[in-house]
């Protein structure tokens, strides 16, 4: 081998480098910077600023466990019906047994749920993809039966709080995305956990090998989103002061894939990024925000969504190009 | 030299990877109807010059000319149309399709515009394969090929597009000796109808048998090219690592006398695969493993690692039996394994260096009740092992795939070793590196023996096993027909023994 370390890099590789590092935050200051000009009042304001960041925490907490599901090659669509499931048990819960105990099970809803698909797609051996789409429809029809389609409120304080309370001048979300994300960074980067996850999705027969529980570390990760969706369906609950069983995360799923699929993790598995995903959940609501003040169409709005995904991604390519690395 | 004989000519290549030249002002030529053997440790550039040859990378610097005309090839499809074709080692061909099929496949024979013309699609391909003297039935799926069949295939594809440069990547890596002469005359008929052949290959002496001249990569750049007819294998080797090897076994192991039996395998039955084996495993010994494709060895050696499972039979470790169910538990008895499919299973391509060494054993290295990693200790370990193996790496958090050959083999025997194993199986712990980096690990392997560590190895090299092993066990069908040790083994009779010439009673 020749010494590598002291080998200067091209400046084709540089600037992939820099696409790598910087390309999310750039399209993010991209889109604050357009629409702080074109709609410069409203836009522009502290409490926008605040406000968008607040409602992000939903798609990016959400984003999390997808993010871990996704590095290990696998997939989960059925986070949307998960969410208003856990939403609904959790809500018609509450004046029984206080909002403490509603948000508790929540959680404990949905982190069973995830469990139920981690168990499917392992020990049944039916693909992801087809596990967690029959749960789509399975979670959201069980969410319709049980309240007979009847929005839960939530009157409870202490729930409505969580979504709506500020400290220290930030919502209260803006502080539990935080911490999620860095007992998810801390999941990753520092316990032999994340070790086993990235193993698992870069090489799941080396990982084997290694004396690694495949099917065991793949039943954690949809865990994990049930986590991560019972969390979040707790603020969307209260933020919207009531758990609907017809609207509550629908559509949600796509917008927790596509920020991380625009965080740049990849499909293929192995290797993914949380802050690529947190960056991501944020251009979503920029972008979408930024629109709806600008009263661009909804229909456009999507279009928009769309091509800003492929935008990225493509990005991602021209980054591996630069480098001169095929994927 | 006439340029009017030359088909294709790279003056000053030079490609950079991330941290890595890869290639450095390198010039290389191929003649018409010329065999161009490119030999090389693992990372001297080679496999990185045959991908812009077939325009999967693009140069940094340098230029290319064919026939005189300088060109860019600037994509796959490119070189194709140049009418050069690369033979991979990961073969291209599409599993789920039929030999004729991949043969033309983007140039199949139309009815009209829209229908593939089926009829002359396998008569010309039936044609092709005639002409080569293979005998694959054209409708067969290439996912029911043996690998040799499928390197077949792939010739008569690049045939049939009229290369008239072909690239073969490691050809006869896992041919069987029936089927390397089969190639080589092929070879040599494509060299009568003036193709030229770009041939990488590590075993030297074919180099020697098939070419007419040799280029030597080192580091990334070209250190000679020379005449077959006017150099010699010493020659070539030293070129290849820079000094003078003149010990390919370094240091001969010492042999054991050690009889403390580490691992019993009694009646052991695999279904369909092994029948009623019966071996012991010492303690600090080499134990070597030869049987041919079906003898039902790399179902036993993974069963012992429980990443297959035994049907019947008992297996003791240190005397107390054991039922190793999976590689976990094989971990806890202080079993290692290092799979001869390094890229498919051996290696976790998305991480680095150092997580690929500590990833077993990082669950002990640990603090507040195992949910976070000690750094300084997991590092602590990799340096240790680093250095032992001398493995080379630019730093720690590069991407094992950055890593050659021989190196990746060691961070795959160092992950194992980290885990404190007493018994280590090794499946053709030399395949597809280098020379330089083989004598290394064959060092490697008698240190560990001599240290107290049983191995257990095997390799379709059989010298290797002769000078490497204190005892030899020979599969057939399933079946242990023979045993050698150092004093009566030698390359002609585990030859014999593997293809079921001689008996486990005669010896």
């Amino acid at each position: 081998m020749m010494d590598e370390s002291k080998v200067g890099l091209t400046s084709k590789q540089k600037a992939g480098n820099f696409i790598g590092s910087f390309g999310l935050i750039i399209i993010l200051l991209v889109i604050f910077g357009l629409f702080s000009f074109l709609i410069p009042g409203v836009y522009f304001t502290w409490v926008n600023l605040r406000d968008m960041i607040r409602f992000s925490s939903f798609v990016g907490i959400g984003a999390i466990g997808m993010t871990f599901c996704i590095m290990t090659g696998n997939f989960d669509i059925s986070v949307g019906s998960m969410l208003a499931l856990a939403g609904v048990l959790g809500a018609s819960l509450a004046p029984r047994i206080s909002g403490v105990g509603g948000v508790i099970v929540t959680i404990i809803v949905a982190l069973f749920l995830g469990f139920i698909n981690g168990v499917f797609v392992t020990k049944l051996k039916i693909p992801a993809f087809i596990t967690t789409l029959g749960m789509l429809f399975v979670f959201r029809a069980i969410a319709y039966i049980y309240t007979n389609n009847t929005p839960q409120y939530i009157q409870d304080r202490f729930w409505i709080s969580i979504g709506n309370k500020t400290f220290l001048g930030l919502p209260i979300p803006i502080y539990i995305m935080a911490v999620c994300y860095g007992i998810a960074y801390l999941l990753l980067k520092k316990s032999p956990v994340g070790r086993y996850i990235i193993a698992v999705g870069t090489n799941s027969r080396a990982a084997t090998l290694s004396g690694i529980n495949v099917d065991n570390i793949k039943i954690l990760v949809f865990t994990l989103i049930g986590l991560f969706v019972g969390i979040a369906a707790v603020i969307n609950a209260s933020m919207l002061g009531a758990a609907n069983p017809g609207m509550m995360g629908d559509g949600w799923e796509f917008q927790v894939i596509t920020a991380v699929v625009l965080g740049g993790t990849a499909l293929s598995g192995g290797s993914g990024s949380l802050g690529g995903s947190l960056l991501a959940a944020l251009i979503i609501i920029f972008l979408k925000t930024g629109m709806s003040n600008a009263q661009v169409n909804s229909y456009w709005q999507q279009v928009a969504t769309g091509l800003v995904l492929i935008f990225a991604v493509s990005l991602n390519k021209l980054k591996f190009w630069l480098i001169g690395q095929t994927q | 030299m006439n340029e009017k004989n030359v088909f294709i000519e790279l003056k000053n290549i030079r490609k950079i990877f991330p941290g890595v030249v890869a290639l450095e002002n390198v010039d290389f030529d191929v003649r018409y109807g010329e065999v161009h053997a490119l030999v090389g440790e693992n990372g001297a550039g080679k496999s990185t010059l045959i991908k812009i040859l077939g325009g999967a990378y693009q140069p940094d610097g340098g230029e290319i000319f064919i026939e005189g005309e300088k060109i860019s090839i600037s994509s796959t499809s490119m070189a194709q149309h140049l009418k050069m074709a690369v033979i991979y080692q990961e073969f291209n061909l599409i599993p789920d399709l039929s030999v004729a099929e991949n043969i033309f496949i983007g140039r199949e024979p139309k009815i009209g515009k829209s229908f593939i013309n089926w009829n002359k699609l396998n008569n010309d391909a039936a044609e092709i394969l005639k002409k080569l003297d293979i005998d694959i039935n054209p409708r067969k799926f290439i996912s029911d090929l043996s690998v040799a069949e499928k390197q077949m295939v792939e010739i008569a594809k690049s045939l049939s597009m009229d290369a008239r440069l072909i690239i073969m990547d490691e050809p006869t890596a896992t041919l069987t000796e029936k089927e390397v002469v089969k190639l080589f005359s092929i070879i040599e008929e494509l060299r009568k109808k003036g193709v030229s052949i770009v041939y990488i290959s590590h075993r030297l002496d074919e180099a020697f048998r098939l070419s007419d001249r040799i280029t030597v990569l080192r580091d990334g750049k070209r250190i000679e090219t020379k005449k077959t007819s006017e150099t010699n294998q010493d020659e070539i080797i030293s070129l290849m690592v820079g000094k003078i090897v003149n010990d390919y076994f370094a240091g001969k192991k010492e042999k054991t006398t050690d009889r403390d039996i580490v691992i019993e395998v009694k009646n052991y039955n695999i279904a369909d695969y092994i029948h009623n084996v019966n071996f012991k495993l010492y303690k600090g010994e080499i134990l070597g493993f030869a049987g041919v494709l079906g003898s039902g060895i790399h179902h036993l050696l993974r069963s012992l690692y429980g990443a297959a499972q035994k049907t019947e039979g008992e297996v003791f470790f240190e005397g107390k039996p054991v039922d190793i169910k999976n590689a976990s538990e094989a971990i806890k008895l202080g079993i290692g394994y290092v799979t001869e499919d390094r890229k498919g299973e051996g290696l976790l391509n998305d991480m680095s260096v150092l997580q690929n060494i500590s990833i077993i054993i990082i669950k002990f290295l640990t603090f507040f009740k195992g949910i976070f990693i000690r750094q300084k200790k997991e590092l602590d370990v990799f340096n240790k092992i680093a250095k032992e193996l001398d493995i080379k790496y630019a730093n720690i958090n590069q991407r094992i795939i950055y890593l050659s050959g021989g190196n990746q083999q060691k961070v795959v025997m160092g992950r194992t070793l980290v885990s404190n194993c007493k018994v280590l199986i090794l499946l053709e712990p030399t395949r597809g590196i280098d020379v330089g980096a083989k004598a290394e690990i064959h060092k490697i392997m008698v240190e560990l023996a001599n240290r107290g560590i049983s191995i257990i190895m095997t390799s379709s090299e059989l010298l290797e096993l002769v000078n490497l092993t204190d005892r030899c066990l020979v599969l057939y069908k399933g079946k242990l027909v023979a045993e050698f040790n150092r004093e009566n083994m030698n390359e002609e009779k585990l030859v014999a023994a593997e293809i079921g010439k001689l008996s486990y009673a005669n010896n």
